[in-house]
């Protein structure tokens, strides 16, 4: 059917094309590099302070992904207020977006208090896995991301097999697995589109 | 025996109609408000033309053109009316149901 008579179609594709500017993988991508970051200083005595240095990464990422959508997004695919139903969706993400990061400070506060299980235990390596690739596929969905699908399992992916293998470095393999194809998609975007001149 | 004719077909809304307006109309039935930029990118076409199409639809009122500023810069976010979501909403009824009534061809 004729596109502007298949409004689902339509506001689908416009909603999509908002994530062909490669932010939201260079955000992941640098989340999992937060996470390599943070062994890097594995034989520091002061977990907390290994603690601030993954914090920092993150927060840099959040403000990338933050001022990266509002002054390189927008100014080139303009600005729009999409509608109730998307509004409820993106509700759903940040509300599965901030069960995560209550999940992960719970694990890290337990890593500090030193809780056994967590530290050696194969069952919450993979649990731990499994629950990214979960709480990362849920926002997918409401988010309508597909590539963050990929992302949700190599995410989880990283995290299992660094668990049970202590190989820190894969990590960094899977941060470079997003980040590399997202770095990739950042340039294609400021290459085809340019900030638009109108007002 | 002979097929069923065909009714006659509603009076059809012609500023809607046109290909470059209804692209319009649509994109912003889809959301609630946007902005130059992205009707420009959504639907492909010009400056030049989008401003004229525009200027009908808010002739017609079916659509309200907000001016602003965003730090020092005007902006401009455009929305439907609730005329203008009616008069899309009864448009696409009409088209559907004149396509529905089309012989298959088989």
């Amino acid at each position: 059917m004729n596109t502007p008579l298949n409004l689902k179609e339509l506001e689908n594709k416009a909603f999509r094309s908002f994530y062909q500017d490669g932010i939201w993988d260079i955000f992941f991508g640098l989340m999992l590099l937060a996470m390599w970051g943070f062994t890097l200083f594995d034989d520091m005595e002061n977990k907390a302070v290994r603690m601030l240095v993954m914090l920092f990464i993150e927060i840099g990422a959040m403000f990338f992904l933050i001022y990266g959508k509002k002054q390189i997004t927008v100014p080139r695919l303009g600005e729009v207020t999409f509608g109730k139903k998307r509004k409820r969706r993106l509700l759903y993400v940040f509300l599965a977006n901030s069960l995560s990061v209550l999940f992960i400070a719970a694990l890290l506060v337990m890593n500090i208090a030193d809780v056994a299980w967590l530290e050696n235990d194969t069952v919450s390596s993979v649990f731990l896995g499994v629950w990214i690739v979960f709480i990362t596929s849920v926002m997918a969905f409401f988010l309508d991301f597909d590539r963050l699908y990929i992302y949700a399992v190599i995410l989880g992916g990283a995290f299992t097999a660094v668990l049970l293998t202590g190989i820190e470095i894969l990590f960094l393999v899977g941060a470079l697995l997003i980040l590399v194809p997202g770095v990739a998609i950042f340039i294609r975007f400021l290459r085809e589109y340019k900030p638009s001149l109108v007002e | 025996m002979m097929d069923k004719p065909l009714a006659t077909p509603p009076e059809i809304d012609k500023l809607i109609h046109e290909p470059a307006r209804l692209q319009i109309m649509a994109n912003l039935y889809v959301v609630e408000e946007a902005d130059f930029t992205y009707l420009m990118r959504q639907t492909g076409l010009t400056w030049g033309n989008l401003s004229s199409h525009l200027s009908k639809l808010e002739e017609a009122s079916y659509i309200d053109v907000i001016k602003g500023y965003k730090g020092k810069r005007p902006h401009t976010m455009l929305r439907l009316t609730g005329k203008g979501r009616t008069a899309f909403e009864t448009y696409r009824q009409q088209m559907l149901g004149m396509l529905a009534e089309l012989p298959s061809g088989e």
